[in-house]
């Protein structure tokens, strides 16, 4: 109920948006398709880079380890460094470090297993999407629609190709929350290339 | 003679017009019918402190109420549900979905004073010193943020969201549109609303069970559970209303029959109903102008009560049906007056009593009484009744029941079970003093109450720690130096759980202390913190620096705020001059040994007390039955040495049918297991009534037919109007119903029995000069 909550669950969710995608309301041309065609991808797994930015000391700080993606059933994000930490979702709920979350928790978890099995009303309800491009170069864009979240959050900008590549997060207070999804099969050694692009 | 009785007779329709006139006026203009069953109850003398901690603690529950609902759709049922109570016009706010919750603004309220606010458990960390995990969880909510402002500088170990997370174990789920709660496997929701009126408004109470029946009548597959204290405002007040009219009425006809059969005259009937209109309208007339209003409940003991009126008019009238032109009221007048003193003496020691439901009920029953004797004596003789065969035969066959059984039961016999009744009672009887007694909500309610504050954790109030201090400081640090001990009870398992202020806001010398813990944080982990993520040394300083410019928290601030809105109930504020205080709410089951512990702390520290209401009021009952005991024992005592100067000897045939009958009632209660309440003894006061005047009309009139008939015509009637308050399901009718059938039949054939055996030509039917022979 609190903001905090939902921050919370936006930070969980954020974490598994390569899920969403799968799930995207169909409200604009071809999303529909375009969740059929990356849902199409099966499982996958890969590295991520992510970078948060500070507008105020006008800082960043990187981030990078693993992802995993059971279609359906599990979600495991694993965090390399700076430290290592292990956030997985699953039908039982979340799990951070082996460790059950107690706190707010089965909600998110049921809110991401009901994204993948595509009851979007959810979704769509919460945030107002809009989507450009196609199969090959798409990019949505998530304003939330309640309140209390816009508060803290501006939007979400994720794009990709037959896959999700970026998820660009605006707070706000101007900062920023970027995640790079490497491809499954890229060598994690190129991933420096590639964050130097991000804020 | 008829001159004489004339002016009296005059004088009294004048003063029943009035009665009527006032009353009606009264009830136009809108005179309180009250439903609370509390109102019964004795305002208990106790500090202005209890009495406003007690209104503040059940305000919540008298002002809002709660409802579960499950439904295979739940947002289609939930809006239905949130359609139907705003169009009843009832509720002023209604909450179920995330964003009807006010947006708290959390990060203004504790943001600035997060340094200062530690858990336990993060408070043992620290003092541990094996920091490391804070260090490892910082510096993972720093890439990645899981919580509220977790800033390098501002926050770097997200103090803000672990004090929030020590505080909020909540287990609502926002995951959609509704606020919902997992109660068994199950997904309800959560909907909160505050009433647009008051709780006790019958007509608010009618529009929000209309509203609710509307919704399951549309809704048949949803369920849904109740709380508040509304809905058992609306459950006693509906439940009370309907025996009301099921008990008036079946009480009615029962008695119209009845006396169809004697009397076999319409207009007979009508000069016997009379009285106790006019009894009914000078009680309601007198009531409402002593109390300014009357209890519901008065009104069903008192009008059953009137029940007893009926006594004179069936003695006068079937003395002059019997006897015809050779009727004289002088005769009937010393047994008349006797009844009525004894019967009114009976009831109105109860106005002695310090509970304002009982002195209602003692005024209005006593106002009847002496109105119902007034027209019995007054009216009754100018009118005509018709002397018809089938009365006198059904007279005498009565009579032939009483010749087969009286002189059964001797002086001596009567004094040896008199004895051993006593010593059973006096060994074997309980009491129950239990709330239970005057609860009128149905198992239904009760259960959904039960579940819905097991689930929210809601408490209503009755059970609460009431502490006291110079100012807020001094009451924060003594609610603070309370939590070990409640803590221990609560692991022990002997308190269910406590909600007290110091959790939400420390005291400034606890928050100083935190604060100390926090730097010690910052140096031994942030310098490392920094240099993990890559941020610049540099901003080390900066953190000390917000650390040092953090404002402790304030109780007012917090209570200000739109979260602590729902702690305001726990804070009283200024009691007294230079005298602050407030509650610790204790909930979720109490045991002995937390209560004994509670108590001896309370007894130890003049600032601290224990208010255990549901025990105060237990108490009270007990109080109340001890003295009703006390006061009609003597009461008894007296009516029989006044007894003892008309009837010297004789006078153990007067007493003998009413104590022999509460006997009766207290032995087979003993022996029965049923433990003695206060309701029980309001119908012996019933039983005693009636059972004196069956004691004096056959002393006054040992051989007339008359007296007996209207004797056996007065407790059948009675024994209809409370054999139906037996099958009460309101437990203080369905208390007093029983005890006066037992009690009733007891009266009759104990009356039959002790009476002085008769050589058969020395009876008649009617009185004459053998009277007293």
């Amino acid at each position: 109920m609190s903001c905090r909550k939902r921050l919370r669950s936006l930070s969980l969710v954020l974490a598994t948006l390569p899920l969403w995608l799968a799930a995207l309301p169909a409200h604009a041309m071809s999303l529909e398709s375009l969740a059929d065609h990356l849902a199409a991808q099966g499982d996958v797994a890969g590295r991520f880079e992510q970078t948060r930015y500070l507008a105020d000391l006008d800082t960043q700080i990187d981030g990078r380890g693993r992802y995993r993606f059971e279609q359906g059933n599990r979600v495991t994000w694993s965090l390399e460094s700076p430290v290592e930490e292990t956030m997985e979702l699953s039908e039982a709920g979340i799990r951070r470090n082996g460790e059950r979350l107690d706190d707010d928790p089965a909600g998110v978890a049921t809110l991401i297993m009901q994204l993948l099995n595509g009851q979007l009303s959810t979704l769509a309800d919460r945030f107002e999407v809009t989507l450009e491009g196609n199969q090959q170069a798409w990019h949505a864009t998530l304003v939330p629609r309640q309140q209390g979240l816009a508060e803290y959050l501006d939007s979400i900008d994720m794009r990709g190709d037959n896959r999700l590549e970026q998820i660009n997060m605006a707070m706000a207070d101007g900062d920023r929350l970027n995640i790079h999804l490497l491809p499954p099969e890229e060598d994690p050694g190129t991933a420096d290339t590639s964050s130097r692009q991000a804020p | 003679m008829m001159r004489a009785t004339r002016l009296p007779a005059l004088l009294w329709l004048m003063v029943l017009t009035a009665c009527l006139a006032f009353s009606s006026v009264q009830l136009l203009r809108g005179a309180s019918l009250d439903t609370r069953i509390t109102a019964l109850l004795p305002e208990t003398h106790q500090s202005p402190g209890v009495d406003r901690a007690n209104d503040q603690l059940s305000a919540p529950f008298t002002h809002r109420f709660v409802l579960l609902l499950e439904a295979e759709q739940p947002n289609e049922a939930s809006g239905a549900l949130a359609q139907t109570l705003e169009d009843a016009d009832v509720v002023s706010e209604l909450r179920y979905r995330p964003g009807d919750y006010q947006l708290d603004n959390l990060l203004e309220v504790l943001g600035p004073s997060r340094y200062r606010l530690l858990g336990e458990n993060l408070r043992a960390t620290i003092d541990s010193g094996d920091t490391d995990d804070l260090r490892r969880q910082a510096l993972a909510s720093l890439i990645m943020p899981t919580g509220l402002d977790q800033h390098p500088v501002r926050d770097p170990f997200g103090l803000l969201d672990r004090w929030l997370d020590s505080q909020l174990s909540t287990r609502f789920d926002t995951r959609g549109d509704l606020v919902t709660l997992e109660v068994d496997g199950r997904s309800l929701v959560v909907m909160t609303a505050t009433l647009s009126g008051n709780a006790w408004d019958t007509g608010l109470q009618d529009r929000l069970t209309d509203a609710i029946n509307d919704f399951q009548g549309a809704h048949p597959d949803a369920q849904l559970w109740r709380s508040g204290m509304v809905f058992h405002a609306a459950d006693g007040a509906h439940q009370a209303k309907s025996e009301i009219s099921t008990i008036g009425l079946g009480s009615l006809i029962g008695v119209l029959l009845i006396l169809l059969v004697v009397f076999r005259s319409p207009v007979t009937i009508a000069t016997l109903l009379l009285p106790l209109v006019a009894g009914g309208v000078f009680a309601l007339a007198i009531t409402l102008w002593w109390f300014q209003g009357i209890h519901l409940l008065t009104i069903a003991f008192g009008s059953s009560l009137i029940g007893v009126a009926i006594d004179y008019a069936l003695h006068l009238q079937c003395a002059r049906t019997l006897a015809g032109r050779e009727f004289r009221l002088r005769r009937m007048l010393p047994g008349l007056a006797l009844g009525l003193v004894t019967s009114v003496m009976a009831y109105v020691v109860q106005a002695f009593t310090p509970m304002p439901g009982l002195r209602q009920m003692a005024i209005f029953a006593g106002c009847g009484l002496v109105g119902a004797w007034l027209t019995v004596v007054l009216w009754l003789p100018l009118t005509r009744v018709h002397t018809t065969p089938g009365t006198r035969a059904l007279a005498e066959r009565l009579w032939g029941v009483l010749d087969r059984l009286r002189g059964r039961l001797g002086p001596r016999l009567a004094l040896v079970l008199a004895l051993v009744a006593i010593s059973i009672a006096g060994v074997r009887l309980q009491g129950d003093d239990s709330l239970r007694l005057i609860n009128t909500s149905s198992q239904q309610l009760l259960g959904d109450e039960a579940l819905v504050q097991r689930e929210l954790g809601r408490d209503t109030g009755t059970v609460y720690l009431l502490v006291m201090a110079h100012d807020t400081e001094g009451f924060l640090g003594r609610v603070e130096s309370l939590n070990p001990l409640l803590e221990s009870l609560m692991q022990e398992g002997h308190l269910g759980g406590y909600t007290s202020l110091a959790e939400r806001v420390p005291s400034r010398s606890r928050q100083s202390t935190n604060l100390e813990r926090t730097r010690t944080l910052y140096q031994q982990q942030l310098d490392q913190v920094y240099a993990s993520a890559g941020l610049p040394p540099a901003l080390y300083e900066r953190a000390l620096e917000a650390l040092e410019q953090s404002p402790p928290l304030t109780l007012d601030h917090w209570l200000a705020s739109p979260l602590g809105e729902s702690d305001q109930r726990l804070w009283l504020g200024e009691i007294d001059r230079g005298q602050v205080g407030g509650m610790i709410t204790l909930n979720g089951g109490i045991d002995d040994r937390a209560r004994q512990q509670l108590a001896s702390l309370a007894r130890s520290d003049e600032n601290i007390e224990l208010v255990d209401r549901v025990e105060q009021i237990s108490a009270v009952l007990g109080e109340l039955r001890r003295q009703i005991a006390q006061w009609v024992a003597g009461a008894l005592v007296a009516l029989t040495l006044l007894l003892a100067l008309r009837y010297r000897w004789r006078t153990w045939r007067v007493i003998a049918p009413a104590g022999g009958a509460i006997l009766t009632v207290l032995t087979l209660y003993a022996l029965l297991g049923v433990p003695l309440n206060l309701f029980h003894q309001l119908a012996l006061l019933l039983v005693l009534g009636i059972g004196l005047d069956a004691g004096i009309f056959m002393q006054e009139h040992p051989r007339a037919h008359h007296a007996w008939l209207a004797i056996t015509l007065s407790i059948i009637s009675s024994l209809l109007a409370f054999g139906l308050l037996a099958f009460s399901a309101t437990p203080v009718l369905h208390h007093i119903g029983m005890t006066t059938l037992i009690g009733l039949a007891s009266v009759w054939l104990l009356t039959a029995l002790v009476q002085h055996r008769l050589p058969p030509d020395q009876t008649t039917p009617h009185d004459n000069a053998h009277d007293h022979g």
